[in-house]
Parts: C-alpha cells; sequence; structure tokens
C-alpha cells in the first residue's frame, strides 16, 4: 500500500548532511533485517544513532515466579548481542546545552504520542528520551528531529555525549560571562569529529560559569571548563578525568586558563589522547578518568600537550569566535516590576523556590518542575504556547530533569504561574528536597537493581505533603537516586543518595538501595558521599525521615549536611539505620520483597547486558560496513535503472574500505582520492597486507582502473561488473585487516621475546 | 487507501473513589502473567505521577493500554502502533473490538471489585499519524465513513462523530450512539 512517507516528505528539505546520515541508516537497518551486517556493528551503529536496548530486550521476562519468554513475531532475529529486534526500545535525543525552542517542544510532543508511550522523559543530561520505541520507526523519528534541527547523533555509544552547561548561563549572576556558544561551538566540532570515533568509551563534557555553584556539576565530568576571565581576556579552568559510576574520581585540573581560542584544539588533544590510551577492552576501566588515574595529571598533562603539538591550527578552531552571538537571546516582553496586590494562592511558595531573579533586571528565570523527568504530549504543546506567550525560545532542559523558562518579564510571574498550574506544571520546591532526581532505573533501563523511579516518586509525594512544615535546612537538601552502581541518578553529589542494590536473605531476594550521604551538589559537585549500609527500598521513606529529623534536632548553627555527616561519623549514622537493615522473614513481611510500584516477587532475573556504551568496535570496522553498504546501495541503484550511479557508489565503496584500512595502519589520510589511493598503495599494497596470495594485486587494480576515470554513460552490464569487483575488493580489504592485526600480534610476540 | 497504522480507541470510565491509578499495576500485570487478550506483551509502565497523563501502561508489541487521564477524563485508551492490516474499516473495528475486549477484562478483573465501569453513551476514535491524519477536516472527511461503518459494525448502533482536539495533537473523533 503506496503512502505518503516521512522520507519522501522530509528529505528535500532537511540538511543534506543529515538527511544522508539517516539514509544511511536506514539502508543499514535493512541489511540487518537481512542478516548482512553483523549485529555486534549494527549494535553500534545504532547507539551511536541514540538507538538504545531497553529491559526485557533479550525477550525474556520474570514475571515473579519464572522467566517467561516473550514470543516476539521477527523470532531470533537480533539488533545487538542478546537484543532481539522487535524488543521496544529506547531512542535517546541530544539538546546541547539543554537550549529548546518551542518548534522543537511540538516536535518532541509529536514524537512521544506517536512512537512512544504519550510520555518524553527529560534525562540528567539535559538530554530528552523516549521508551518503548520500534526499531523501524527510528529512521522517520530521526528524520522529524532533524526537521527542527535535533540530533540523535552520538548520543549513546562510544562517543562525545551530550554536551552540558548551567541552565542559568547568559542570564547568571556569577558568571563571567555567557558560556553557551562555547558548549555550542564544542558540541558542533566534537560531533562526528574523526578523532572522537574510536574511544573505549563514552565521553561526557560539561561547561559552568563559576567554581563555587553546582548547575553543570564539572567535576563530575571527563571534560569540565568552567569560564573565567583573565587580565579582561575570556578562557576557562579546564578541568579532566572526571566520572561517577562504581568508582567515582574527581576531575583534575589540566590547565589554569585555556584562552577561547584554545578550547577546541585542547579538547581535541584530549579526545586523541583518550583514544590512543584508553583501555579498550576492560568495559569497566575505559573512563577516561582511570587513564588520567593511572598516568597522574603531570604525566597526562604533558601527553596532552604534546598532542596538540601536533594538532595543526585549524580554522573550525576559532571560526566560531566570530559568531558568538548567534546563541543570544532576546526577551519577547519588556522587562517590568512584579506589581504589588493579590497574587494567585501558592504563588509565593512557588516564587521562593521556583524564581530566580536574573543579571537582566525585571526579568527571572523559572524553573518548571517536571514530576521524574516525565511531560506528556499535551503539556508540551502547552509549554510550546507558553513559551511563544512570555519567553519565545529561551527553554532549557536541567540536570536535575526540569525546564527553564528564562527572559519572563517579572510582573508575568503570576499570570504564567497559573498557566502552568493549569496543565499541572506549578508545584513548587524546584531544587529542594521534595524534587528528586532519579534515572530510570528498573522501569525501562537494563542494568537497573532496585526501582529508583518507584522510590523517587514515593520520596517526592510524601515530602511534598510535609513541604510546609519541613524546617528550611531541610527543604535546601537534595535527593538523587540510581538503580544501578552506573549512578545515572547521580546519587554521589546529593545530599542523600540512593543507589539500587540487592540482598540475598534465605534465597530470595530483596531490593535494597545503598544509602549515600553527604554529597556536595555545590561547587560543582565538590565532594562525593559517604556509604553507610544498605537498607531495603521499602525503608528508605524511614532513613530520609530519621536522618532529617536528626539533622534538625542536633545541628550547629548554619552547619551544612555534608559537615553535619561528616561530623557525625559514618559508625553512629550505620546505627542510626541498622534495625532498618535487619530483614524478617518473608512471611513476616512480604512487601518488603517487592520493589516500588512492582506487584511482582523482586528478582535480578531480569537484568540485561548494558549498552551504555555499546561494544567496542574498531573505527576501521565501521569503515569496512560503510563500504559494504555502498555496494549494497550500489545494486539498489542499478536496480532503480541508474547504471552511472552504481558504477560510482561501488568505486566509493572501494574508495572507502582504502581509506579505513589506511587510517587503521596509521597513516593520516585526507577524502582526496588520489591521496587515498597513494596512501593505499604504500601503506596497504607494498607491505603486501592487501595482497592476494594467488590474484596478487588483482584487487588493487579493480580499484585504481575506475580511480580518475568518469562514471556516465556506463552500462548496465559493466555496471554490474563494478559491483562484483567492488564487492571483491571490500571481502579483500576485510582480509587485510586480518592481516595487519596478525601482523601487529607478531609484533608484538617477538618483542615480548626480545625483552624476555 | 493510506495505510494507517497508529489507529486508537479510548473508552470513558464513570469516575469512582474506589479506584486509584495504582490499581491497575497488578492488574496489568496479571494480563500479562495469564497471556490476556492475545497480545504479545512486554510490560507495564506507571506514570501516575504525571497530571493528566496516561496513568499506568500496558505495553503490548503491537499496541498500548492506557489507564488515561487525558483531559482529566479517566478511561482505556487503546493505541494501535504497528501491525494494523485490511481496510479502514476493518482497521478501526480491529482496534474498537481490541479496547471493548480490554475494558471488559478490567471492569471484571477481581481485584477491581467491579467499582469501575465504562460507559457505553460515547467514546474518542482517531488515529496517531501527523503526515497521514493530521487532525483536521479533511481527515474527517477522508475517515469519516471508515470509522462510521467500524463503530456501527461493533456496537450495533450509527454514531455521531465529531472532531474535537488541538489541530496539533492526534485526529480525535468524538463519538456518541446516535
Ligand atoms: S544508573 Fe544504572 S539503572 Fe540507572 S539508568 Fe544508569 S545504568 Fe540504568
Amino acid at each position: 500500500m503506496a503512502s505518503r512517507t516521512w522520507k519522501t516528505h522530509l528529505d528535500s528539505q532537511l540538511p543534506k548532511a543529515m538527511a544522508d546520515e539517516i539514509n544511511v541508516f536506514e539502508t543499514e537497518l535493512e541489511l540487518r533485517q537481512k542478516g548482512k551486517l553483523e549485529e555486534k556493528l549494527f549494535a553500534e551503529t545504532r547507539l551511536r544513532r541514540g538507538v538504545y536496548g531497553q529491559r526485557y530486550d533479550n525477550g525474556l521476562r520474570h514475571d515473579g515466579e519464572a522467566q517467561q519468554p516473550i514470543p516476539f513475531p521477527s523470532g531470533e532475529l537480533t539488533k545487538g548481542p542478546m537484543t532481539m529486534w522487535d524488543a521496544p526500545g529506547m531512542q535517546r535525543i541530544k539538546v546541547p546545552y539543554g537550549g529548546l525552542t518551542a518548534a522543537q517542544l511540538e516536535m518532541i510532543a509529536d514524537l512521544a504520542e506517536e512512537y512512544s508511550d504519550g510520555i518524553a522523559h527529560i534525562t540528567t543530561r539535559q538530554d530528552f528520551q523516549f521508551h518503548f520505541i520500534h526499531i523501524e520507526d527510528t529512521p522517520d523519528l530521526m528524520r522529524r528531529l532533524a526537521a527542527v534541527d535535533i540530533t540523535t547523533r552520538e548520543a549513546c555509544g562510544n562517543s562525545v555525549r551530550n554536551i552540558t552547561a548551567c541552565p542559568r548561563a547568559g542570564v547568571c549572576h556569577d558568571e563571567p560571562f555567557d558560556t553557551t556558544p562555547y558548549a555550542k561551538a564544542m558540541a558542533d566540532f566534537l560531533l562526528g569529529h574523526p578523532d572522537t570515533q574510536d574511544f573505549g568509551r563514552k565521553v561526557k563534557i560539561a561547561f559552568s560559569g563559576c567554581r563555587d555553584h553546582a548547575c553543570a556539576l564539572t567535576n563530575i565530568h571527563d571534560i569540565g571548563a568552567i569560564g573565567v576571565n583573565r587580565a579582561g581576556k575570556r578562557g576557562f579552568e579546564f578541568y579532566v578525568g572526571g566520572g561517577l559510576g562504581a568508582v567515582p574520581h574527581q576531575a583534575k585540573l589540566l590547565e589554569e586558563f585555556v584562552s577561547e581560542e584554545e578550547l577546541l584544539p585542547l579538547s581535541q588533544a584530549v579526545c586523541r589522547v583518550f583514544a590512543r590510551l584508553g583501555e579498550k577492552t576492560n568495559r569497566a576501566r575505559a573512563r577516561l578518568k582511570f587513564v588520567v588515574a593511572k598516568l597522574g595529571i603531570e604525566e597526562f598533562r604533558r601527553i596532552v600537550a604534546e598532542e596538540r603539538k601536533l594538532i595543526p591550527n585549524a580554522p573550525e578552531h576559532t571560526a566560531y569566535l566570530g559568531m558568538l552571538h548567534a546563541t543570544d537571546e532576546k526577551p519577547i516582553k519588556v522587562s517590568s516590576l512584579l506589581r504589588k496586590g493579590r497574587y494567585p494562592e501558592g504563588f509565593e511558595a512557588w516564587r521562593s523556590t521556583n524564581v530566580y531573579q536574573q543579571r537582566q533586571s525585571g526579568y527571572s528565570l523559572v524553573t518548571i518542575k517536571c514530576p521524574l523527568g516525565d511531560l506528556t504530549s499535551a503539556q508540551l504543546r502547552a509549554l510550546a504556547d507558553l513559551a511563544r506567550k512570555f519567553c519565545g525560545d529561551t527553554i532549557r532542559t536541567t540536570i536535575e530533569q526540569n525546564l527553564v523558562f528564562r527572559w519572563v518579564s517579572n510582573d508575568d510571574l503570576p499570570a504564567l504561574y497559573t498557566l502552568l498550574g493549569a496543565i499541572g506544571l506549578n508545584a513548587p520546591g524546584a531544587g529542594t528536597i521534595v524534587d528528586v532526581t532519579s534515572c530510570p532505573g528498573t522501569d525501562t533501563c537494563k542494568l537497573g537493581i532496585s526501582a529508583s523511579r518507584g522510590l523517587a516518586a514515593e520520596l517526592g509525594t510524601r515530602l511534598a505533603e510535609q513541604a510546609l512544615t519541613l524546617d528550611k535546612s531541610v527543604q535546601e537538601l537534595r535527593i538523587k537516586v540510581s538503580g544501578c552502581f552506573n549512578s545515572c541518578g547521580q546519587h554521589h553529589v546529593g545530599d542523600l543518595g540512593f543507589l539500587g542494590a540487592s540482598r540475598a536473605v534465605n534465597g530470595r531476594r530483596v531490593p535494597n538501595f545503598q544509602v549515600v550521604l553527604g554529597g556536595q551538589w555545590k561547587e560543582n559537585g565538590g565532594a562525593y558521599g559517604l556509604a553507610i549500609g544498605s537498607v531495603p527500598s521499602k525503608r528508605i521513606p524511614d532513613v530520609v525521615t530519621r536522618l532529617t529529623e536528626r539533622f534538625v534536632r542536633e545541628r550547629v548553627q548554619e552547619e551544612s549536611f555534608q559537615t553535619f555527616i561528616q561530623r557525625i561519623g559514618k559508625l553512629a549514622l550505620r546505627k542510626m539505620v541498622e534495625d532498618l537493615i535487619e530483614m524478617p522473614t518473608y512471611q513476616e513481611a512480604p512487601g518488603l520483597y517487592r520493589d516500588w510500584g512492582d506487584p511482582r516477587e523482586y528478582t535480578i532475573g531480569d537484568l540485561g547486558v548494558g549498552e551504555c556504551a555499546g561494544e567496542v568496535v574498531p573505527f576501521v570496522e565501521f569503515g569496512l560496513a560503510a563500504a559494504e553498504r555502498q555496494v549494497f546501495e550500489a545494486s539498489t541503484l542499478l536496480e532503480a535503472g541508474d547504471p552511472s550511479g552504481a558504477a560510482e557508489r561501488a568505486y566509493r565503496a572501494m574508495l572507502h574500505a582504502a581509506q579505513a584500512l589506511t587510517r587503521h595502519v596509521g597513516a593520516f589520510v585526507t577524502d582526496a582520492p588520489d591521496d587515498i589511493v597513494a596512501q593505499f598503495r604504500t601503506y596497504l599494497v607494498e607491505p603486501k597486507f592487501f595482497w592476494d596470495p594467488f590474484a596478487g594485486e588483482k584487487f588493487v587494480h579493480y580499484l585504481t582502473r575506475v580511480h580518475g576515470t568518469t562514471f556516465e554513460g556506463v552500462t548496465s552490464e559493466r555496471a554490474h561488473q563494478r559491483i562484483e569487483e567492488a564487492q571483491l575488493f571490500v571481502d579483500a580489504s576485510n582480509q587485510a585487516y586480518a592481516r595487519v592485526g596478525e601482523a601487529r600480534q607478531k609484533a608484538a610476540a617477538d618483542a615480548k621475546v626480545v625483552t624476555a | 487507501m493510506i495505510d494507517l497504522q497508529r489507529i486508537f480507541v479510548k473508552i470513558f470510565a464513570t469516575p469512582s473513589d474506589k479506584v486509584s491509578q495504582e490499581d491497575f499495576v497488578p492488574v496489568f500485570h496479571s494480563f500479562i502473567k495469564e497471556k490476556k487478550l492475545g497480545e504479545v506483551w512486554v510490560d507495564v509502565t506507571n506514570y501516575a505521577h504525571v497530571q493528566h497523563g496516561p496513568g499506568v501502561v500496558l505495553i503490548a508489541h503491537h499496541a498500548q493500554y492506557a489507564m488515561d487521564e487525558a483531559d482529566g477524563r479517566l478511561g482505556l485508551l487503546y493505541s494501535r502502533k504497528r501491525g494494523s492490516s485490511g481496510t479502514l474499516t476493518e482497521r478501526f473495528s480491529d482496534a474498537l473490538m481490541r479496547a471493548h475486549d480490554a475494558a471488559r477484562e478490567l471492569a471484571s478483573a477481581p481485584s477491581l471489585q467491579q467499582s469501575l465501569t465504562f460507559r457505553g453513551d460515547e467514546l474518542l476514535i482517531g488515529a496517531q499519524d501527523k503526515l497521514l491524519a493530521p487532525n483536521s477536516d479533511k481527515t474527517l472527511a477522508l475517515l469519516h465513513a471508515p470509522i462510521a461503518e467500524a463503530l456501527e459494525n461493533t456496537r450495533g448502533k450509527p454514531h455521531t462523530l465529531t472532531r474535537i482536539g488541538d489541530p496539533r495533537g492526534p485526529f480525535t473523533l468524538l463519538a456518541s450512539p446516535r
């Protein structure tokens, strides 16, 4: 049945590069369905486009008594190792520095409704993500996002993830300058950059406008840049090697002052060093923090400096400096004072927590508290309307899973408050104890151990009920929940952090949360919390009550929660929860053997294999797979009656494979066909890596024969021949890749013998 | 004919103080365990914390069943995502039958103790497909006949159809028996 498709509808409207990229992904999807693309490669390919697995995607689900197979219609077809093709998945989209327009909100609303479950979810990295997505829908979803200038590229996988920044950037009282254009420039520069394609794991980058306040948490990032002015010149304090996860590391200062001109090339140098020296096989130790810890910051600094010298200065390092004002925002309303008078009920409480007076007088930044980061399509459309009415395209997401409207004229605040109330989004308490942050946990994440969202919802509800009576010192605390040690909920930097765990009691499993106290949100995530013990999930609300009550009772003057925790000490804190750790039998308290919001008896049988970073696939393999895809595309072109196009595509496939191999052996090769062919000869053909024991250089000639020729007027027969040759060339390239590997192994073994 | 996949039907429930969203969580889990309604079930997800949201949602491979509270009106929302086939009338009929089957199962779920009843006087029917079926009069002209026919076939009565909702949102008809 021929219907209009998003492809035909949007292709000509999208930037060519984005349209091509999505078309390529669609072809790869088709190839995988036909079994012509290896599952491991396809998995990393889709991850790099933000298409991620979800819980139960191995085709198994525990029903509380036993694990049951999910009889997906496509049977055994997979989209990655142990990931069934039909299993619904998660689609993450990138929102650099959290910046959004009203039109983008409307698009997110449409996609949530059509392809997901009616909910768009804000993540702790200022992204949006959708759940329960069919993989076949992802190309259209990407096209529609591209139509509003949003990419999903490198939203997951071993790549540079969404670059985050303070949502107050540009309107904050503390910053020396607006870091927004720098965050944007970094995101644009590193997206798809060749030096960011060969990582062992992901790289997270954040920009902050100041050292002391939180907002961007640069200390927990692989790369963190804090804006500073030195002698009237803009630059950045540049940090590296921070990270949470099972082994949290505080970032180390790499450079006290990196000029605007050096920001991008220095980041490029760090990426190159990470790609070269980072762990590639043991995923648990593959983040940049381990490289920095192993080498020490001094040595790491030296290596980065050396690397920087090797990077020729390029126009793209500084081109953005001429467009620093491109991200400036213009208010759509004139500034005003909030008139005194009768305000709507609840307005004052909301204003005290959710409204921040901007540096620009007469304007406010309003935080819209989104419960668990979730918004419906109707809410998103209404928010787009409100943005158009009050602040224009100045919307941002926050790492606390909220939205902010900037540039709201002060006298509009009561009206905005009322209208937000009509869509259930005027709850007070943003950035306080009732505003609990949580990762997806067992709701949708394959790695989730405990129901972080269930716990967060429960705590949020209970605390909101008591909000008015809570002591001010308690209101200011922050709660963060992660479903497992990967720490996506950033529990290490919460005053009260909870980390999913499980315990065995008399042969049964009990959902638990490790209690982590006294993490520091301020100073960019300046200190990590102290673990005091693992408590059954259902008893965590009691832990919160006990700790907060004691804090109010025993707090010395203006003592912070962190100082209080340190003063009380781990032993005494542990004592406070010891009775809660004690487990009754299943018969006595079956409820403790179930997790929040899940009536099934708790099990860890649904834990899957993580895809956070995907498999580590050497860059060359992507190149060879792309060449394979181009051969396939050439056949499609021929079938569509375009022999010239088919012959040219077959030639491109060979060039692509040659370039990938040449890069793999360490040669620097440009995209120019002449350069590729010349270097390919030098580095692959002459050393006889690309050489067949029987056919000699035969396959090389397939490339050299057509290189530099024109494809116009090629007959179908000749095009067919070219496609066959290209296929043989790509096969030979795979053999050459294996030969290079063998040679490297031999060289390593010889070196060992010599050393011995 | 257009290849419309994402068809929905919402059967309104009568408000009752005796049922909360949380009560649907174990019921939906039991649908999975007992392999009810002939779907390939995947999971249950809970959005009760969102105002006027989809509530508790039962996810199947081809469709979702939500105790939806959009516009403050509780109802069983059946949303087909993939796998629709046949004529448009057949597709809408299939969605109507599946929604009715699910509503019947819910209303008779032992744990809800018959405190949930569904209304027969009106329902929503439409499509979540902005490309093929935007919420416009043009779509109404295109889909009125198959939807009217599907309603009459499955519910035994002709219905009055009124297009409602945000033009940016899904194509939505309020249907009430004449
Ligand atoms: S912390 Fe663990 S459970 Fe939570 S989203 Fe990350 S990987 Fe999943």
